[in-house]
């Protein structure tokens, strides 16, 4: 088993731009595979990794951790090289400027965003955002050289690569939601199959950026799990954000209080995380945990859904913030889960 | 370890090194390690400027300088916070859309750290607000730590900070360099290679020429100014990075000049009027020599030549700068043609201006 950085930084690496992820495939496939009896596409849009118990007619159980990133999409080619794009998620139009991208044309091709020179900015412009539709791409190529490399609707992810920061801290784009697909796949990869309860799937699903109801719906049509976890970062504590709203990062992963989520399930993970002494913070979402769980709830018949998440600073930045031994809990929690009967009851 | 490399590999060292404005130690050290073997004698200076001397045969009693400026924009830790988050103070100016987000380097030379420039999620500012630039003070830096007491094992009130930028090279066969501190690690870069080309035919050379490396150009202070009141040169060349605007959209009028198109040559910006005939005689020279090179067509900006032209009793100034796009930003980006172009035209126009004097 890689080591957890590692593993996350060999996601991370990983294009998965919201809408592209189907370009992850391979290189998720070769990376993921061996921790996991099966791996799979689902028609939803979601890649299954199934861990089974060995028994008949086990339990389910589901832990969906959606695996694209926020990233852009090719709108415009114009002359000199320069592409206009629009946005793929939730876009972060104050750390856009002079920001390094590639675009995944034909072949991956690397670009830097303008930025206005200060002599044609009027007074006081230096406060005020570009629309994305004022941006623009510089490639470094000419407009027709460019053509036969990309074309309009191609994806564009950030640039930044995984770095260390001090301890157990690293940074780097698409943590959200790379980071919390690392803790549900060590969880698989470490469980002995004597010790499970039931039968893992593992789904990392597509599209959560953009639509929320993402490909992990398709995916439990076909699963049918008996209990889901949705994985997913939340709001670490930060100046200007509400402590009410936020977590400590390095306190351990949060479990989401919502309306929305099943009770019974959440206390048995609270119990089964207290019994192992494992830190769990809590969030409060009365009615919205926005994560997968809110269409995920509601699939099929119903599916008792619980929410772990991971706090994460700079969320949709290309430097997202998170502490390794947050996911490393949460990996613990998830195995704890898969272990017990109890959650099922 | 030998720290001595030449071409693009000495432009990445150069620029990947840390050398914010009043801070500049690293880049120095690393600049006297590759010019070593290439000059006659190091002067020195009380402002922290590198300045090497390759003295002429004699023949001209005139002095020439070349000048580039060691150091980049950067920050300055103002307060730690009980959270572990760092305050600080920009020495780049207002503009934080190029700051929110992006990886920096922070300490002292002996001593750095990584961080990132941290702000409140995008989800958390108000609807109202989404159209408006982080104000400063709520960016943090984040070196990871989790109380003031870890932060302050590694970081001090006024330590300083800079951008942590890749080295990378570009666009349709490679024509295109972004880095960080582009401006003007180049010049730096230029200098050092020019200074390795005189020294070896310098029995050929008629006067003293000083190279100067200067320091805190970036805020307007003008390390250059006490360089070149010290040496009295006759004549100044400054070698910088300018900003273009030449991008898709930007009218004809408002472009500064065209990366691409050799570098370019100040008649006039906010803080000089050049020389005019040492200017024509840099232009003649590369259009004789068949130089790329072209006119810095815009009134903006200001470089050392400003400060340097002051001094004393007044020198004769001209600046060739790289075109250089998102200029003091963590993505400089030049074209390699013009580095080479200006390159060829510092060795070119010192051999000219030995056959005026």
């Amino acid at each position: 088993m890689l080591k957890t950085k590692e593993l996350i930084e060999k996601l991370c690496d990983i294009m998965s731009v919201t809408g592209y992820e189907y370009k992850a495939a391979d290189e998720l496939k070769e990376l993921v595979s061996p921790y996991f009896d099966s791996f799979y596409e689902a028609v939803g849009g979601a890649y299954v990794g199934v861990k089974k118990c060995g028994r008949e007619n086990a339990p389910r159980l589901m832990i969906d951790a959606h695996f694209d990133e926020i990233g852009m999409v090719v709108t415009d080619i114009h002359e000199g090289g320069y592409l206009s794009f629009s946005h793929m998620g939730g876009l972060d139009r104050r750390i856009m400027a002079a920001s390094e991208v590639y675009i995944y044309g034909k072949e991956k091709i690397y670009g830097v965003i303008c930025s206005k020179p200060p002599h044609l900015q009027q007074r006081g412009e230096f406060k005020k955002l570009q629309k994305l539709d004022e941006m623009l791409i510089d490639t470094g190529y000419s407009k027709e050289a460019l053509e036969k490399i990309v074309s309009i609707g191609d994806g564009i992810g950030f640039y930044e690569k995984t770095a260390s920061l001090l301890g157990n801290r690293i940074c780097g784009r698409s943590m959200d939601n790379k980071c919390c697909a690392a803790a549900a796949i060590i969880a698989a990869a470490t469980l002995e199959k004597e010790k499970m309860e039931c039968d893992l799937y593992v789904t990392l699903s597509f599209r959560e950026e953009e639509s929320m109801a993402g490909g992990c719906v398709g995916a439990a049509y076909d699963i049918k799990p008996d209990a889901a976890i949705v994985t997913d970062v939340t709001f670490a504590r930060f100046p200007g954000v509400d402590d009410y709203e936020s977590v400590k990062m390095g306190e351990g992963p949060a479990v989401s209080l919502s309306a929305l989520t099943d009770r019974r399930l959440t206390n048995s993970l609270i119990k089964l995380a207290e019994g192992a002494e494992i830190k769990l913070q809590r969030t409060v979402d009365a009615t919205n945990t926005g994560t997968n769980a809110t269409a995920l709830c509601m699939c099929g018949d119903g599916i008792p859904t619980a929410v772990v998440s991971v706090p994460l600073s700079c969320m949709h930045t290309y430097n997202e913030i998170i502490d390794l031994g947050d996911i490393e809990a949460a990996a613990e929690i998830f195995k704890l889960a898969a272990c017990s009967a109890e959650i099922f009851a | 370890m030998n720290r001595k490399t030449e071409g693009a590999d000495l432009l990445r060292a150069l620029c990947l090194e840390f050398g914010p404005s009043g801070c500049e130690d690293r880049v120095a050290d690393l600049i006297k390690e590759n010019i070593e073997g290439s000059y006659d004698e190091l002067v020195p200076d009380k402002m922290g400027a590198v300045i090497a001397l390759i003295r002429g045969n004699g023949k001209s009693d005139k002095k020439v300088m070349l000048s580039a400026h060691m150091d980049e924009i950067g920050f300055m830790v103002r307060e730690i916070r009980e959270d572990g988050l760092i305050c600080f103070s920009s020495m780049m100016g207002p503009d934080t859309r190029i700051m929110a987000g992006r990886r920096v380097t922070v300490g002292m030379p002996d001593r750095l750290n990584r961080g990132v420039i941290a702000m409140k999620p995008v989800h958390t500012v108000d609807r109202g607000d989404r159209d408006k630039a982080a104000p400063v003070d709520e960016l943090y830096i984040d070196i990871g730590a989790s109380s003031k007491e870890e932060a302050e094992k590694y970081v001090k009130i006024g330590d300083f900070g800079t951008f942590e930028s890749d080295f990378v090279q570009f666009g349709e066969n490679g024509r295109l360099l972004k880095a960080k501190a582009l401006d003007d690690r180049l010049g730096c870069a230029l200098m050092i290679e020019t200074m390795r080309k005189i020294y070896a035919n310098k029995d050929k050379l008629a006067y003293d020429v000083y190279f100067a490396f200067t320091c805190r150009e970036e805020l307007g202070m003008g390390g250059a100014r006490c360089a070149s009141h010290k040496i009295r040169p006759d004549y100044a060349l400054v070698f910088e990075a300018t900003a273009v605007a030449d991008i898709y959209g930007v009218p004809e009028i408002s472009r500064v000049a065209t990366r691409g198109e050799g570098g370019a040559v100040s008649i006039i910006d906010k803080g000089t009027i050049y020389d005019k005939e040492l200017v024509e005689l840099v232009i003649g020279v590369a259009r004789e020599k068949d130089i790329p090179c072209q006119i810095k067509k815009y009134v903006s900006g200001g470089n050392d030549a400003s400060h340097i032209q002051r001094a004393a009793d007044g020198v004769k100034c001209a600046a060739i700068s790289a075109p250089c796009g998102y200029i003091h930003t963590a993505s400089d980006v030049i074209a390699v043609s013009d580095y080479e172009a200006m390159c060829d035209l510092a060795v070119a126009v010192l051999e000219r201006i030995d056959k005026n004097a």
